[in-house]
């Protein structure tokens, strides 16, 4: 078996997230057809009504739209998918920093040590 | 679809089942789950009609069951018993004889897929392509309520994903309740949409997987770990 | 029906060996006797009386050929049951695929017997070939008649055995299904001795005596002895009905068994 799960989080919202890193990574572009819900289903080794849920999910978020009688795409609209990119982002940093205060790190800790990381990887890479 | 109705079954004065109350509605994949002598297969057996509740009702699409309710009801067996004078193809054929509803294209589809050899004999079949065979003969029938007991007990890991993709390929879900019974939960807790756990004959426990990872943040192996102490 | 024809082609293609054994022992006895014959002179003589001895024996043939056609499914029982079929066509694909069997057995034996007889030169009678003929198609009707009889008795005794088998071990279950059998055909004989009995199947009465002195004549055997000694020579169709009925209910009474008692 390829994939599997976190167990504290629903599949079907797992597999969402999956797909839209896989947008935000250009691995899917805009326009895009996914995979047929049975297909990705055997893909993933889900149950189909789960892939159902999960592209009903990203086409609630406009996402994708189904186009009837042709298959899901990926939707072509910039600002939603901007939107998207903001809105992953905010919540990866918000997880990030969650757990920094979890292990009792203040603000400006967190400021200097990020930006510090970050100028040392820039160093890294310059090399 | 599926309703079991205060349902006790006694093998000679021993509790198999005791006062079991169930319903079950199509297009679900439905995991029993539990260890072994639980009464896993007592249950699959009472709904396939091939044993009868010692007290209570069970009824399939409104019908009591017997085992003519074959008609809406696909079993498959965790016994591997098949008639040994028939090859793979032969075996086929004889269930398409038997059940009105057997889709023989289907399969042909579900064979090629499993990779089975049309003319193997059964009797040289090995475990693994016998597990397979099975699952081509159960899901070839368009059929209300496919029952299935065991399906990946004692398979290597290649052909459990086989048989798993293959339930995911060829299930129905618009028309079909899939009852599957197991005690690796592992293999199949992604494709299940809901589990029902039992223990020494009584169900502890019906959930919705998506819902209890959602309210309880639990998977279905976890859910078990603190209910089986 | 197409399913049903099936089932009975499968039925035939699991009751292949309790098909060929006997006819290979046959063969096998034939060559034997036919061997130690022939050093008397006695060959066909002694193949027609084993002949006829063998054709006698099958009417227990459905029973045997039944006994080992549900031996082999007995382990196989979710996959037979397993069918939208009533218990009484799944029975009948069965009791189908032994009569076929039993009529090919038959034919094979009936025509060595034939041969047999037809090459015989110490038969101390003489029997013209439309007598034999007549008689060979009333023996072998009622061999089949009482063949089918006794299938049904086992087919019955056969699911009292199955129910057993839920609770006992297969020696125990086996046992009482014999002490069962016993009783029940003791019930059964003392029934026919009783004066409903007669009373439910002396009716419908057919005289064959034109026919046995016919026969008997052709024989050039003593008619007057015999009817002497056996009484009036009438049946009565009555008898044949009354175990047609008994047949019919033994067979429904297995197959009801089959549908709500049994258990795999």
């Amino acid at each position: 078996m390829t994939d599997t799960f976190q167990s504290s989080s629903p599949i079907y919202s797992q597999l969402a997230d999956r797909i839209n890193r896989k947008i935000l990574r250009g691995e899917l572009q805009p326009g895009d057809k996914l995979p047929s819900v049975r297909e990705m289903a055997i893909q993933s080794n889900v149950n189909p009504n789960t892939v159902q849920r999960t592209y009903r999910e990203l086409e609630g978020m406009n996402i994708v739209e189904t186009k009837r009688g042709q298959g899901t795409f990926v939707t072509e609209n910039q600002e939603i998918l901007t939107e998207m990119r903001e809105r992953l982002k905010e919540e990866e940093i918000s997880q990030f920093v969650k757990g920094m205060y979890d292990m009792g790190y203040a603000d400006e800790e967190i400021e200097v040590g990020l930006n510090k990381f970050l100028q040392e990887k820039k160093g890294d890479s310059e090399q | 679809m599926i309703e079991l109705n205060q349902v006790t079954k006694k093998y000679m004065g021993k509790v198999a089942l005791r006062d079991v109350d169930l319903q079950l509605t199509k297009g679900k994949i439905v995991g029993l789950v539990g260890p072994n002598g639980s009464g896993k297969s007592t249950t699959l057996k009472l709904i396939a009609g091939l044993i009868h509740p010692t007290k209570g009702h069970i009824t399939v699409n409104g019908v009591e069951v017997d085992h003519r309710i074959a008609s809406q009801v696909s079993y498959l067996s965790e016994l591997d018993e098949y008639y040994g004078f028939y090859n793979v193809g032969q075996t086929i054929d004889f269930y398409a004889s038997q059940f009105p509803d057997f889709n023989k294209e289907k399969a042909e589809e579900i064979r090629a897929f499993m990779k089975l050899d049309p003319n193997a004999k059964l009797k040289h079949l090995s475990k693994g392509n016998r597990g397979r065979l099975k699952i081509v003969l159960t899901l070839a029938r368009e059929v209300p309520v496919i029952l299935m007991d065991e399906p990946l007990s004692g398979l290597d890991p290649m052909v459990r994903d086989s048989i798993v993709k293959g339930l995911i390929s060829y299930i129905d879900l618009e028309n079909q309740v899939v009852l599957i019974t197991t005690h690796e939960i592992k293999e199949i807790e992604f494709i299940l949409d809901e589990f029902i756990a039992i223990k020494d004959g009584e169900i502890i426990g019906h959930h919705n997987v998506e819902q209890l990872r959602t309210e309880q943040n639990m998977s279905i192996v976890e859910w078990m770990t603190n209910s089986y102490q | 029906m197409n399913a049903w024809l099936s089932l009975t082609k499968k039925e035939l293609r699991l009751g292949t060996t309790p098909f060929i054994i006997p006819i290979i022992a046959f063969f096998l006895l034939v060559a034997l006797v036919a061997y130690i014959g022939s050093r008397f002179d006695f060959a066909s003589e002694a193949v027609a009386i084993l002949s006829f001895t063998v054709i006698g024996i099958q009417v227990f043939y459905l029973a045997y050929y039944l006994l080992f056609s549900l031996g082999a499914e007995k382990r196989k029982m979710h996959l037979w049951l397993h069918n939208p079929i009533s218990g009484s066509a799944l029975l009948l694909a069965k009791v189908a695929a032994a009569l076929i069997s039993m009529a090919l057995t038959f034919m094979i034996t009936a025509v060595t017997l034939a041969v047999a007889i037809g090459m015989a030169e110490n038969i101390p009678f003489e029997i013209s070939w439309s007598t034999m003929a007549q008689v060979g198609m009333l023996g072998g009707l009622h061999l089949f008649l009482v063949a089918i009889s006794f299938a049904a008795w086992f087919l019955f005794l056969w699911m009292v055995f199955l129910l057993l088998n839920r609770t006992f071990g297969t020696f125990i279950s086996f046992v009482f299904t014999f002490i069962f059998f016993i009783t029940a055909t003791g019930a059964y004989g003392w029934f026919t001795e009783s004066a409903i009995y007669d009373a439910l199947t002396m009716w419908g009465a057919i005289n064959i005596e034109v026919f046995v002195t016919e026969v008997f004549m052709s024989m050039d055997l003593p008619v007057g002895e015999f009817t002497a000694q056996a009484g009036p020579l009438t049946i009565y169709f009555g008898q044949y009905f009354f175990e047609a009925v008994v047949t019919l209910i033994l067979f429904f009474a297995a197959a009801w068994m089959l549908d709500r008692k049994v258990e795999v």
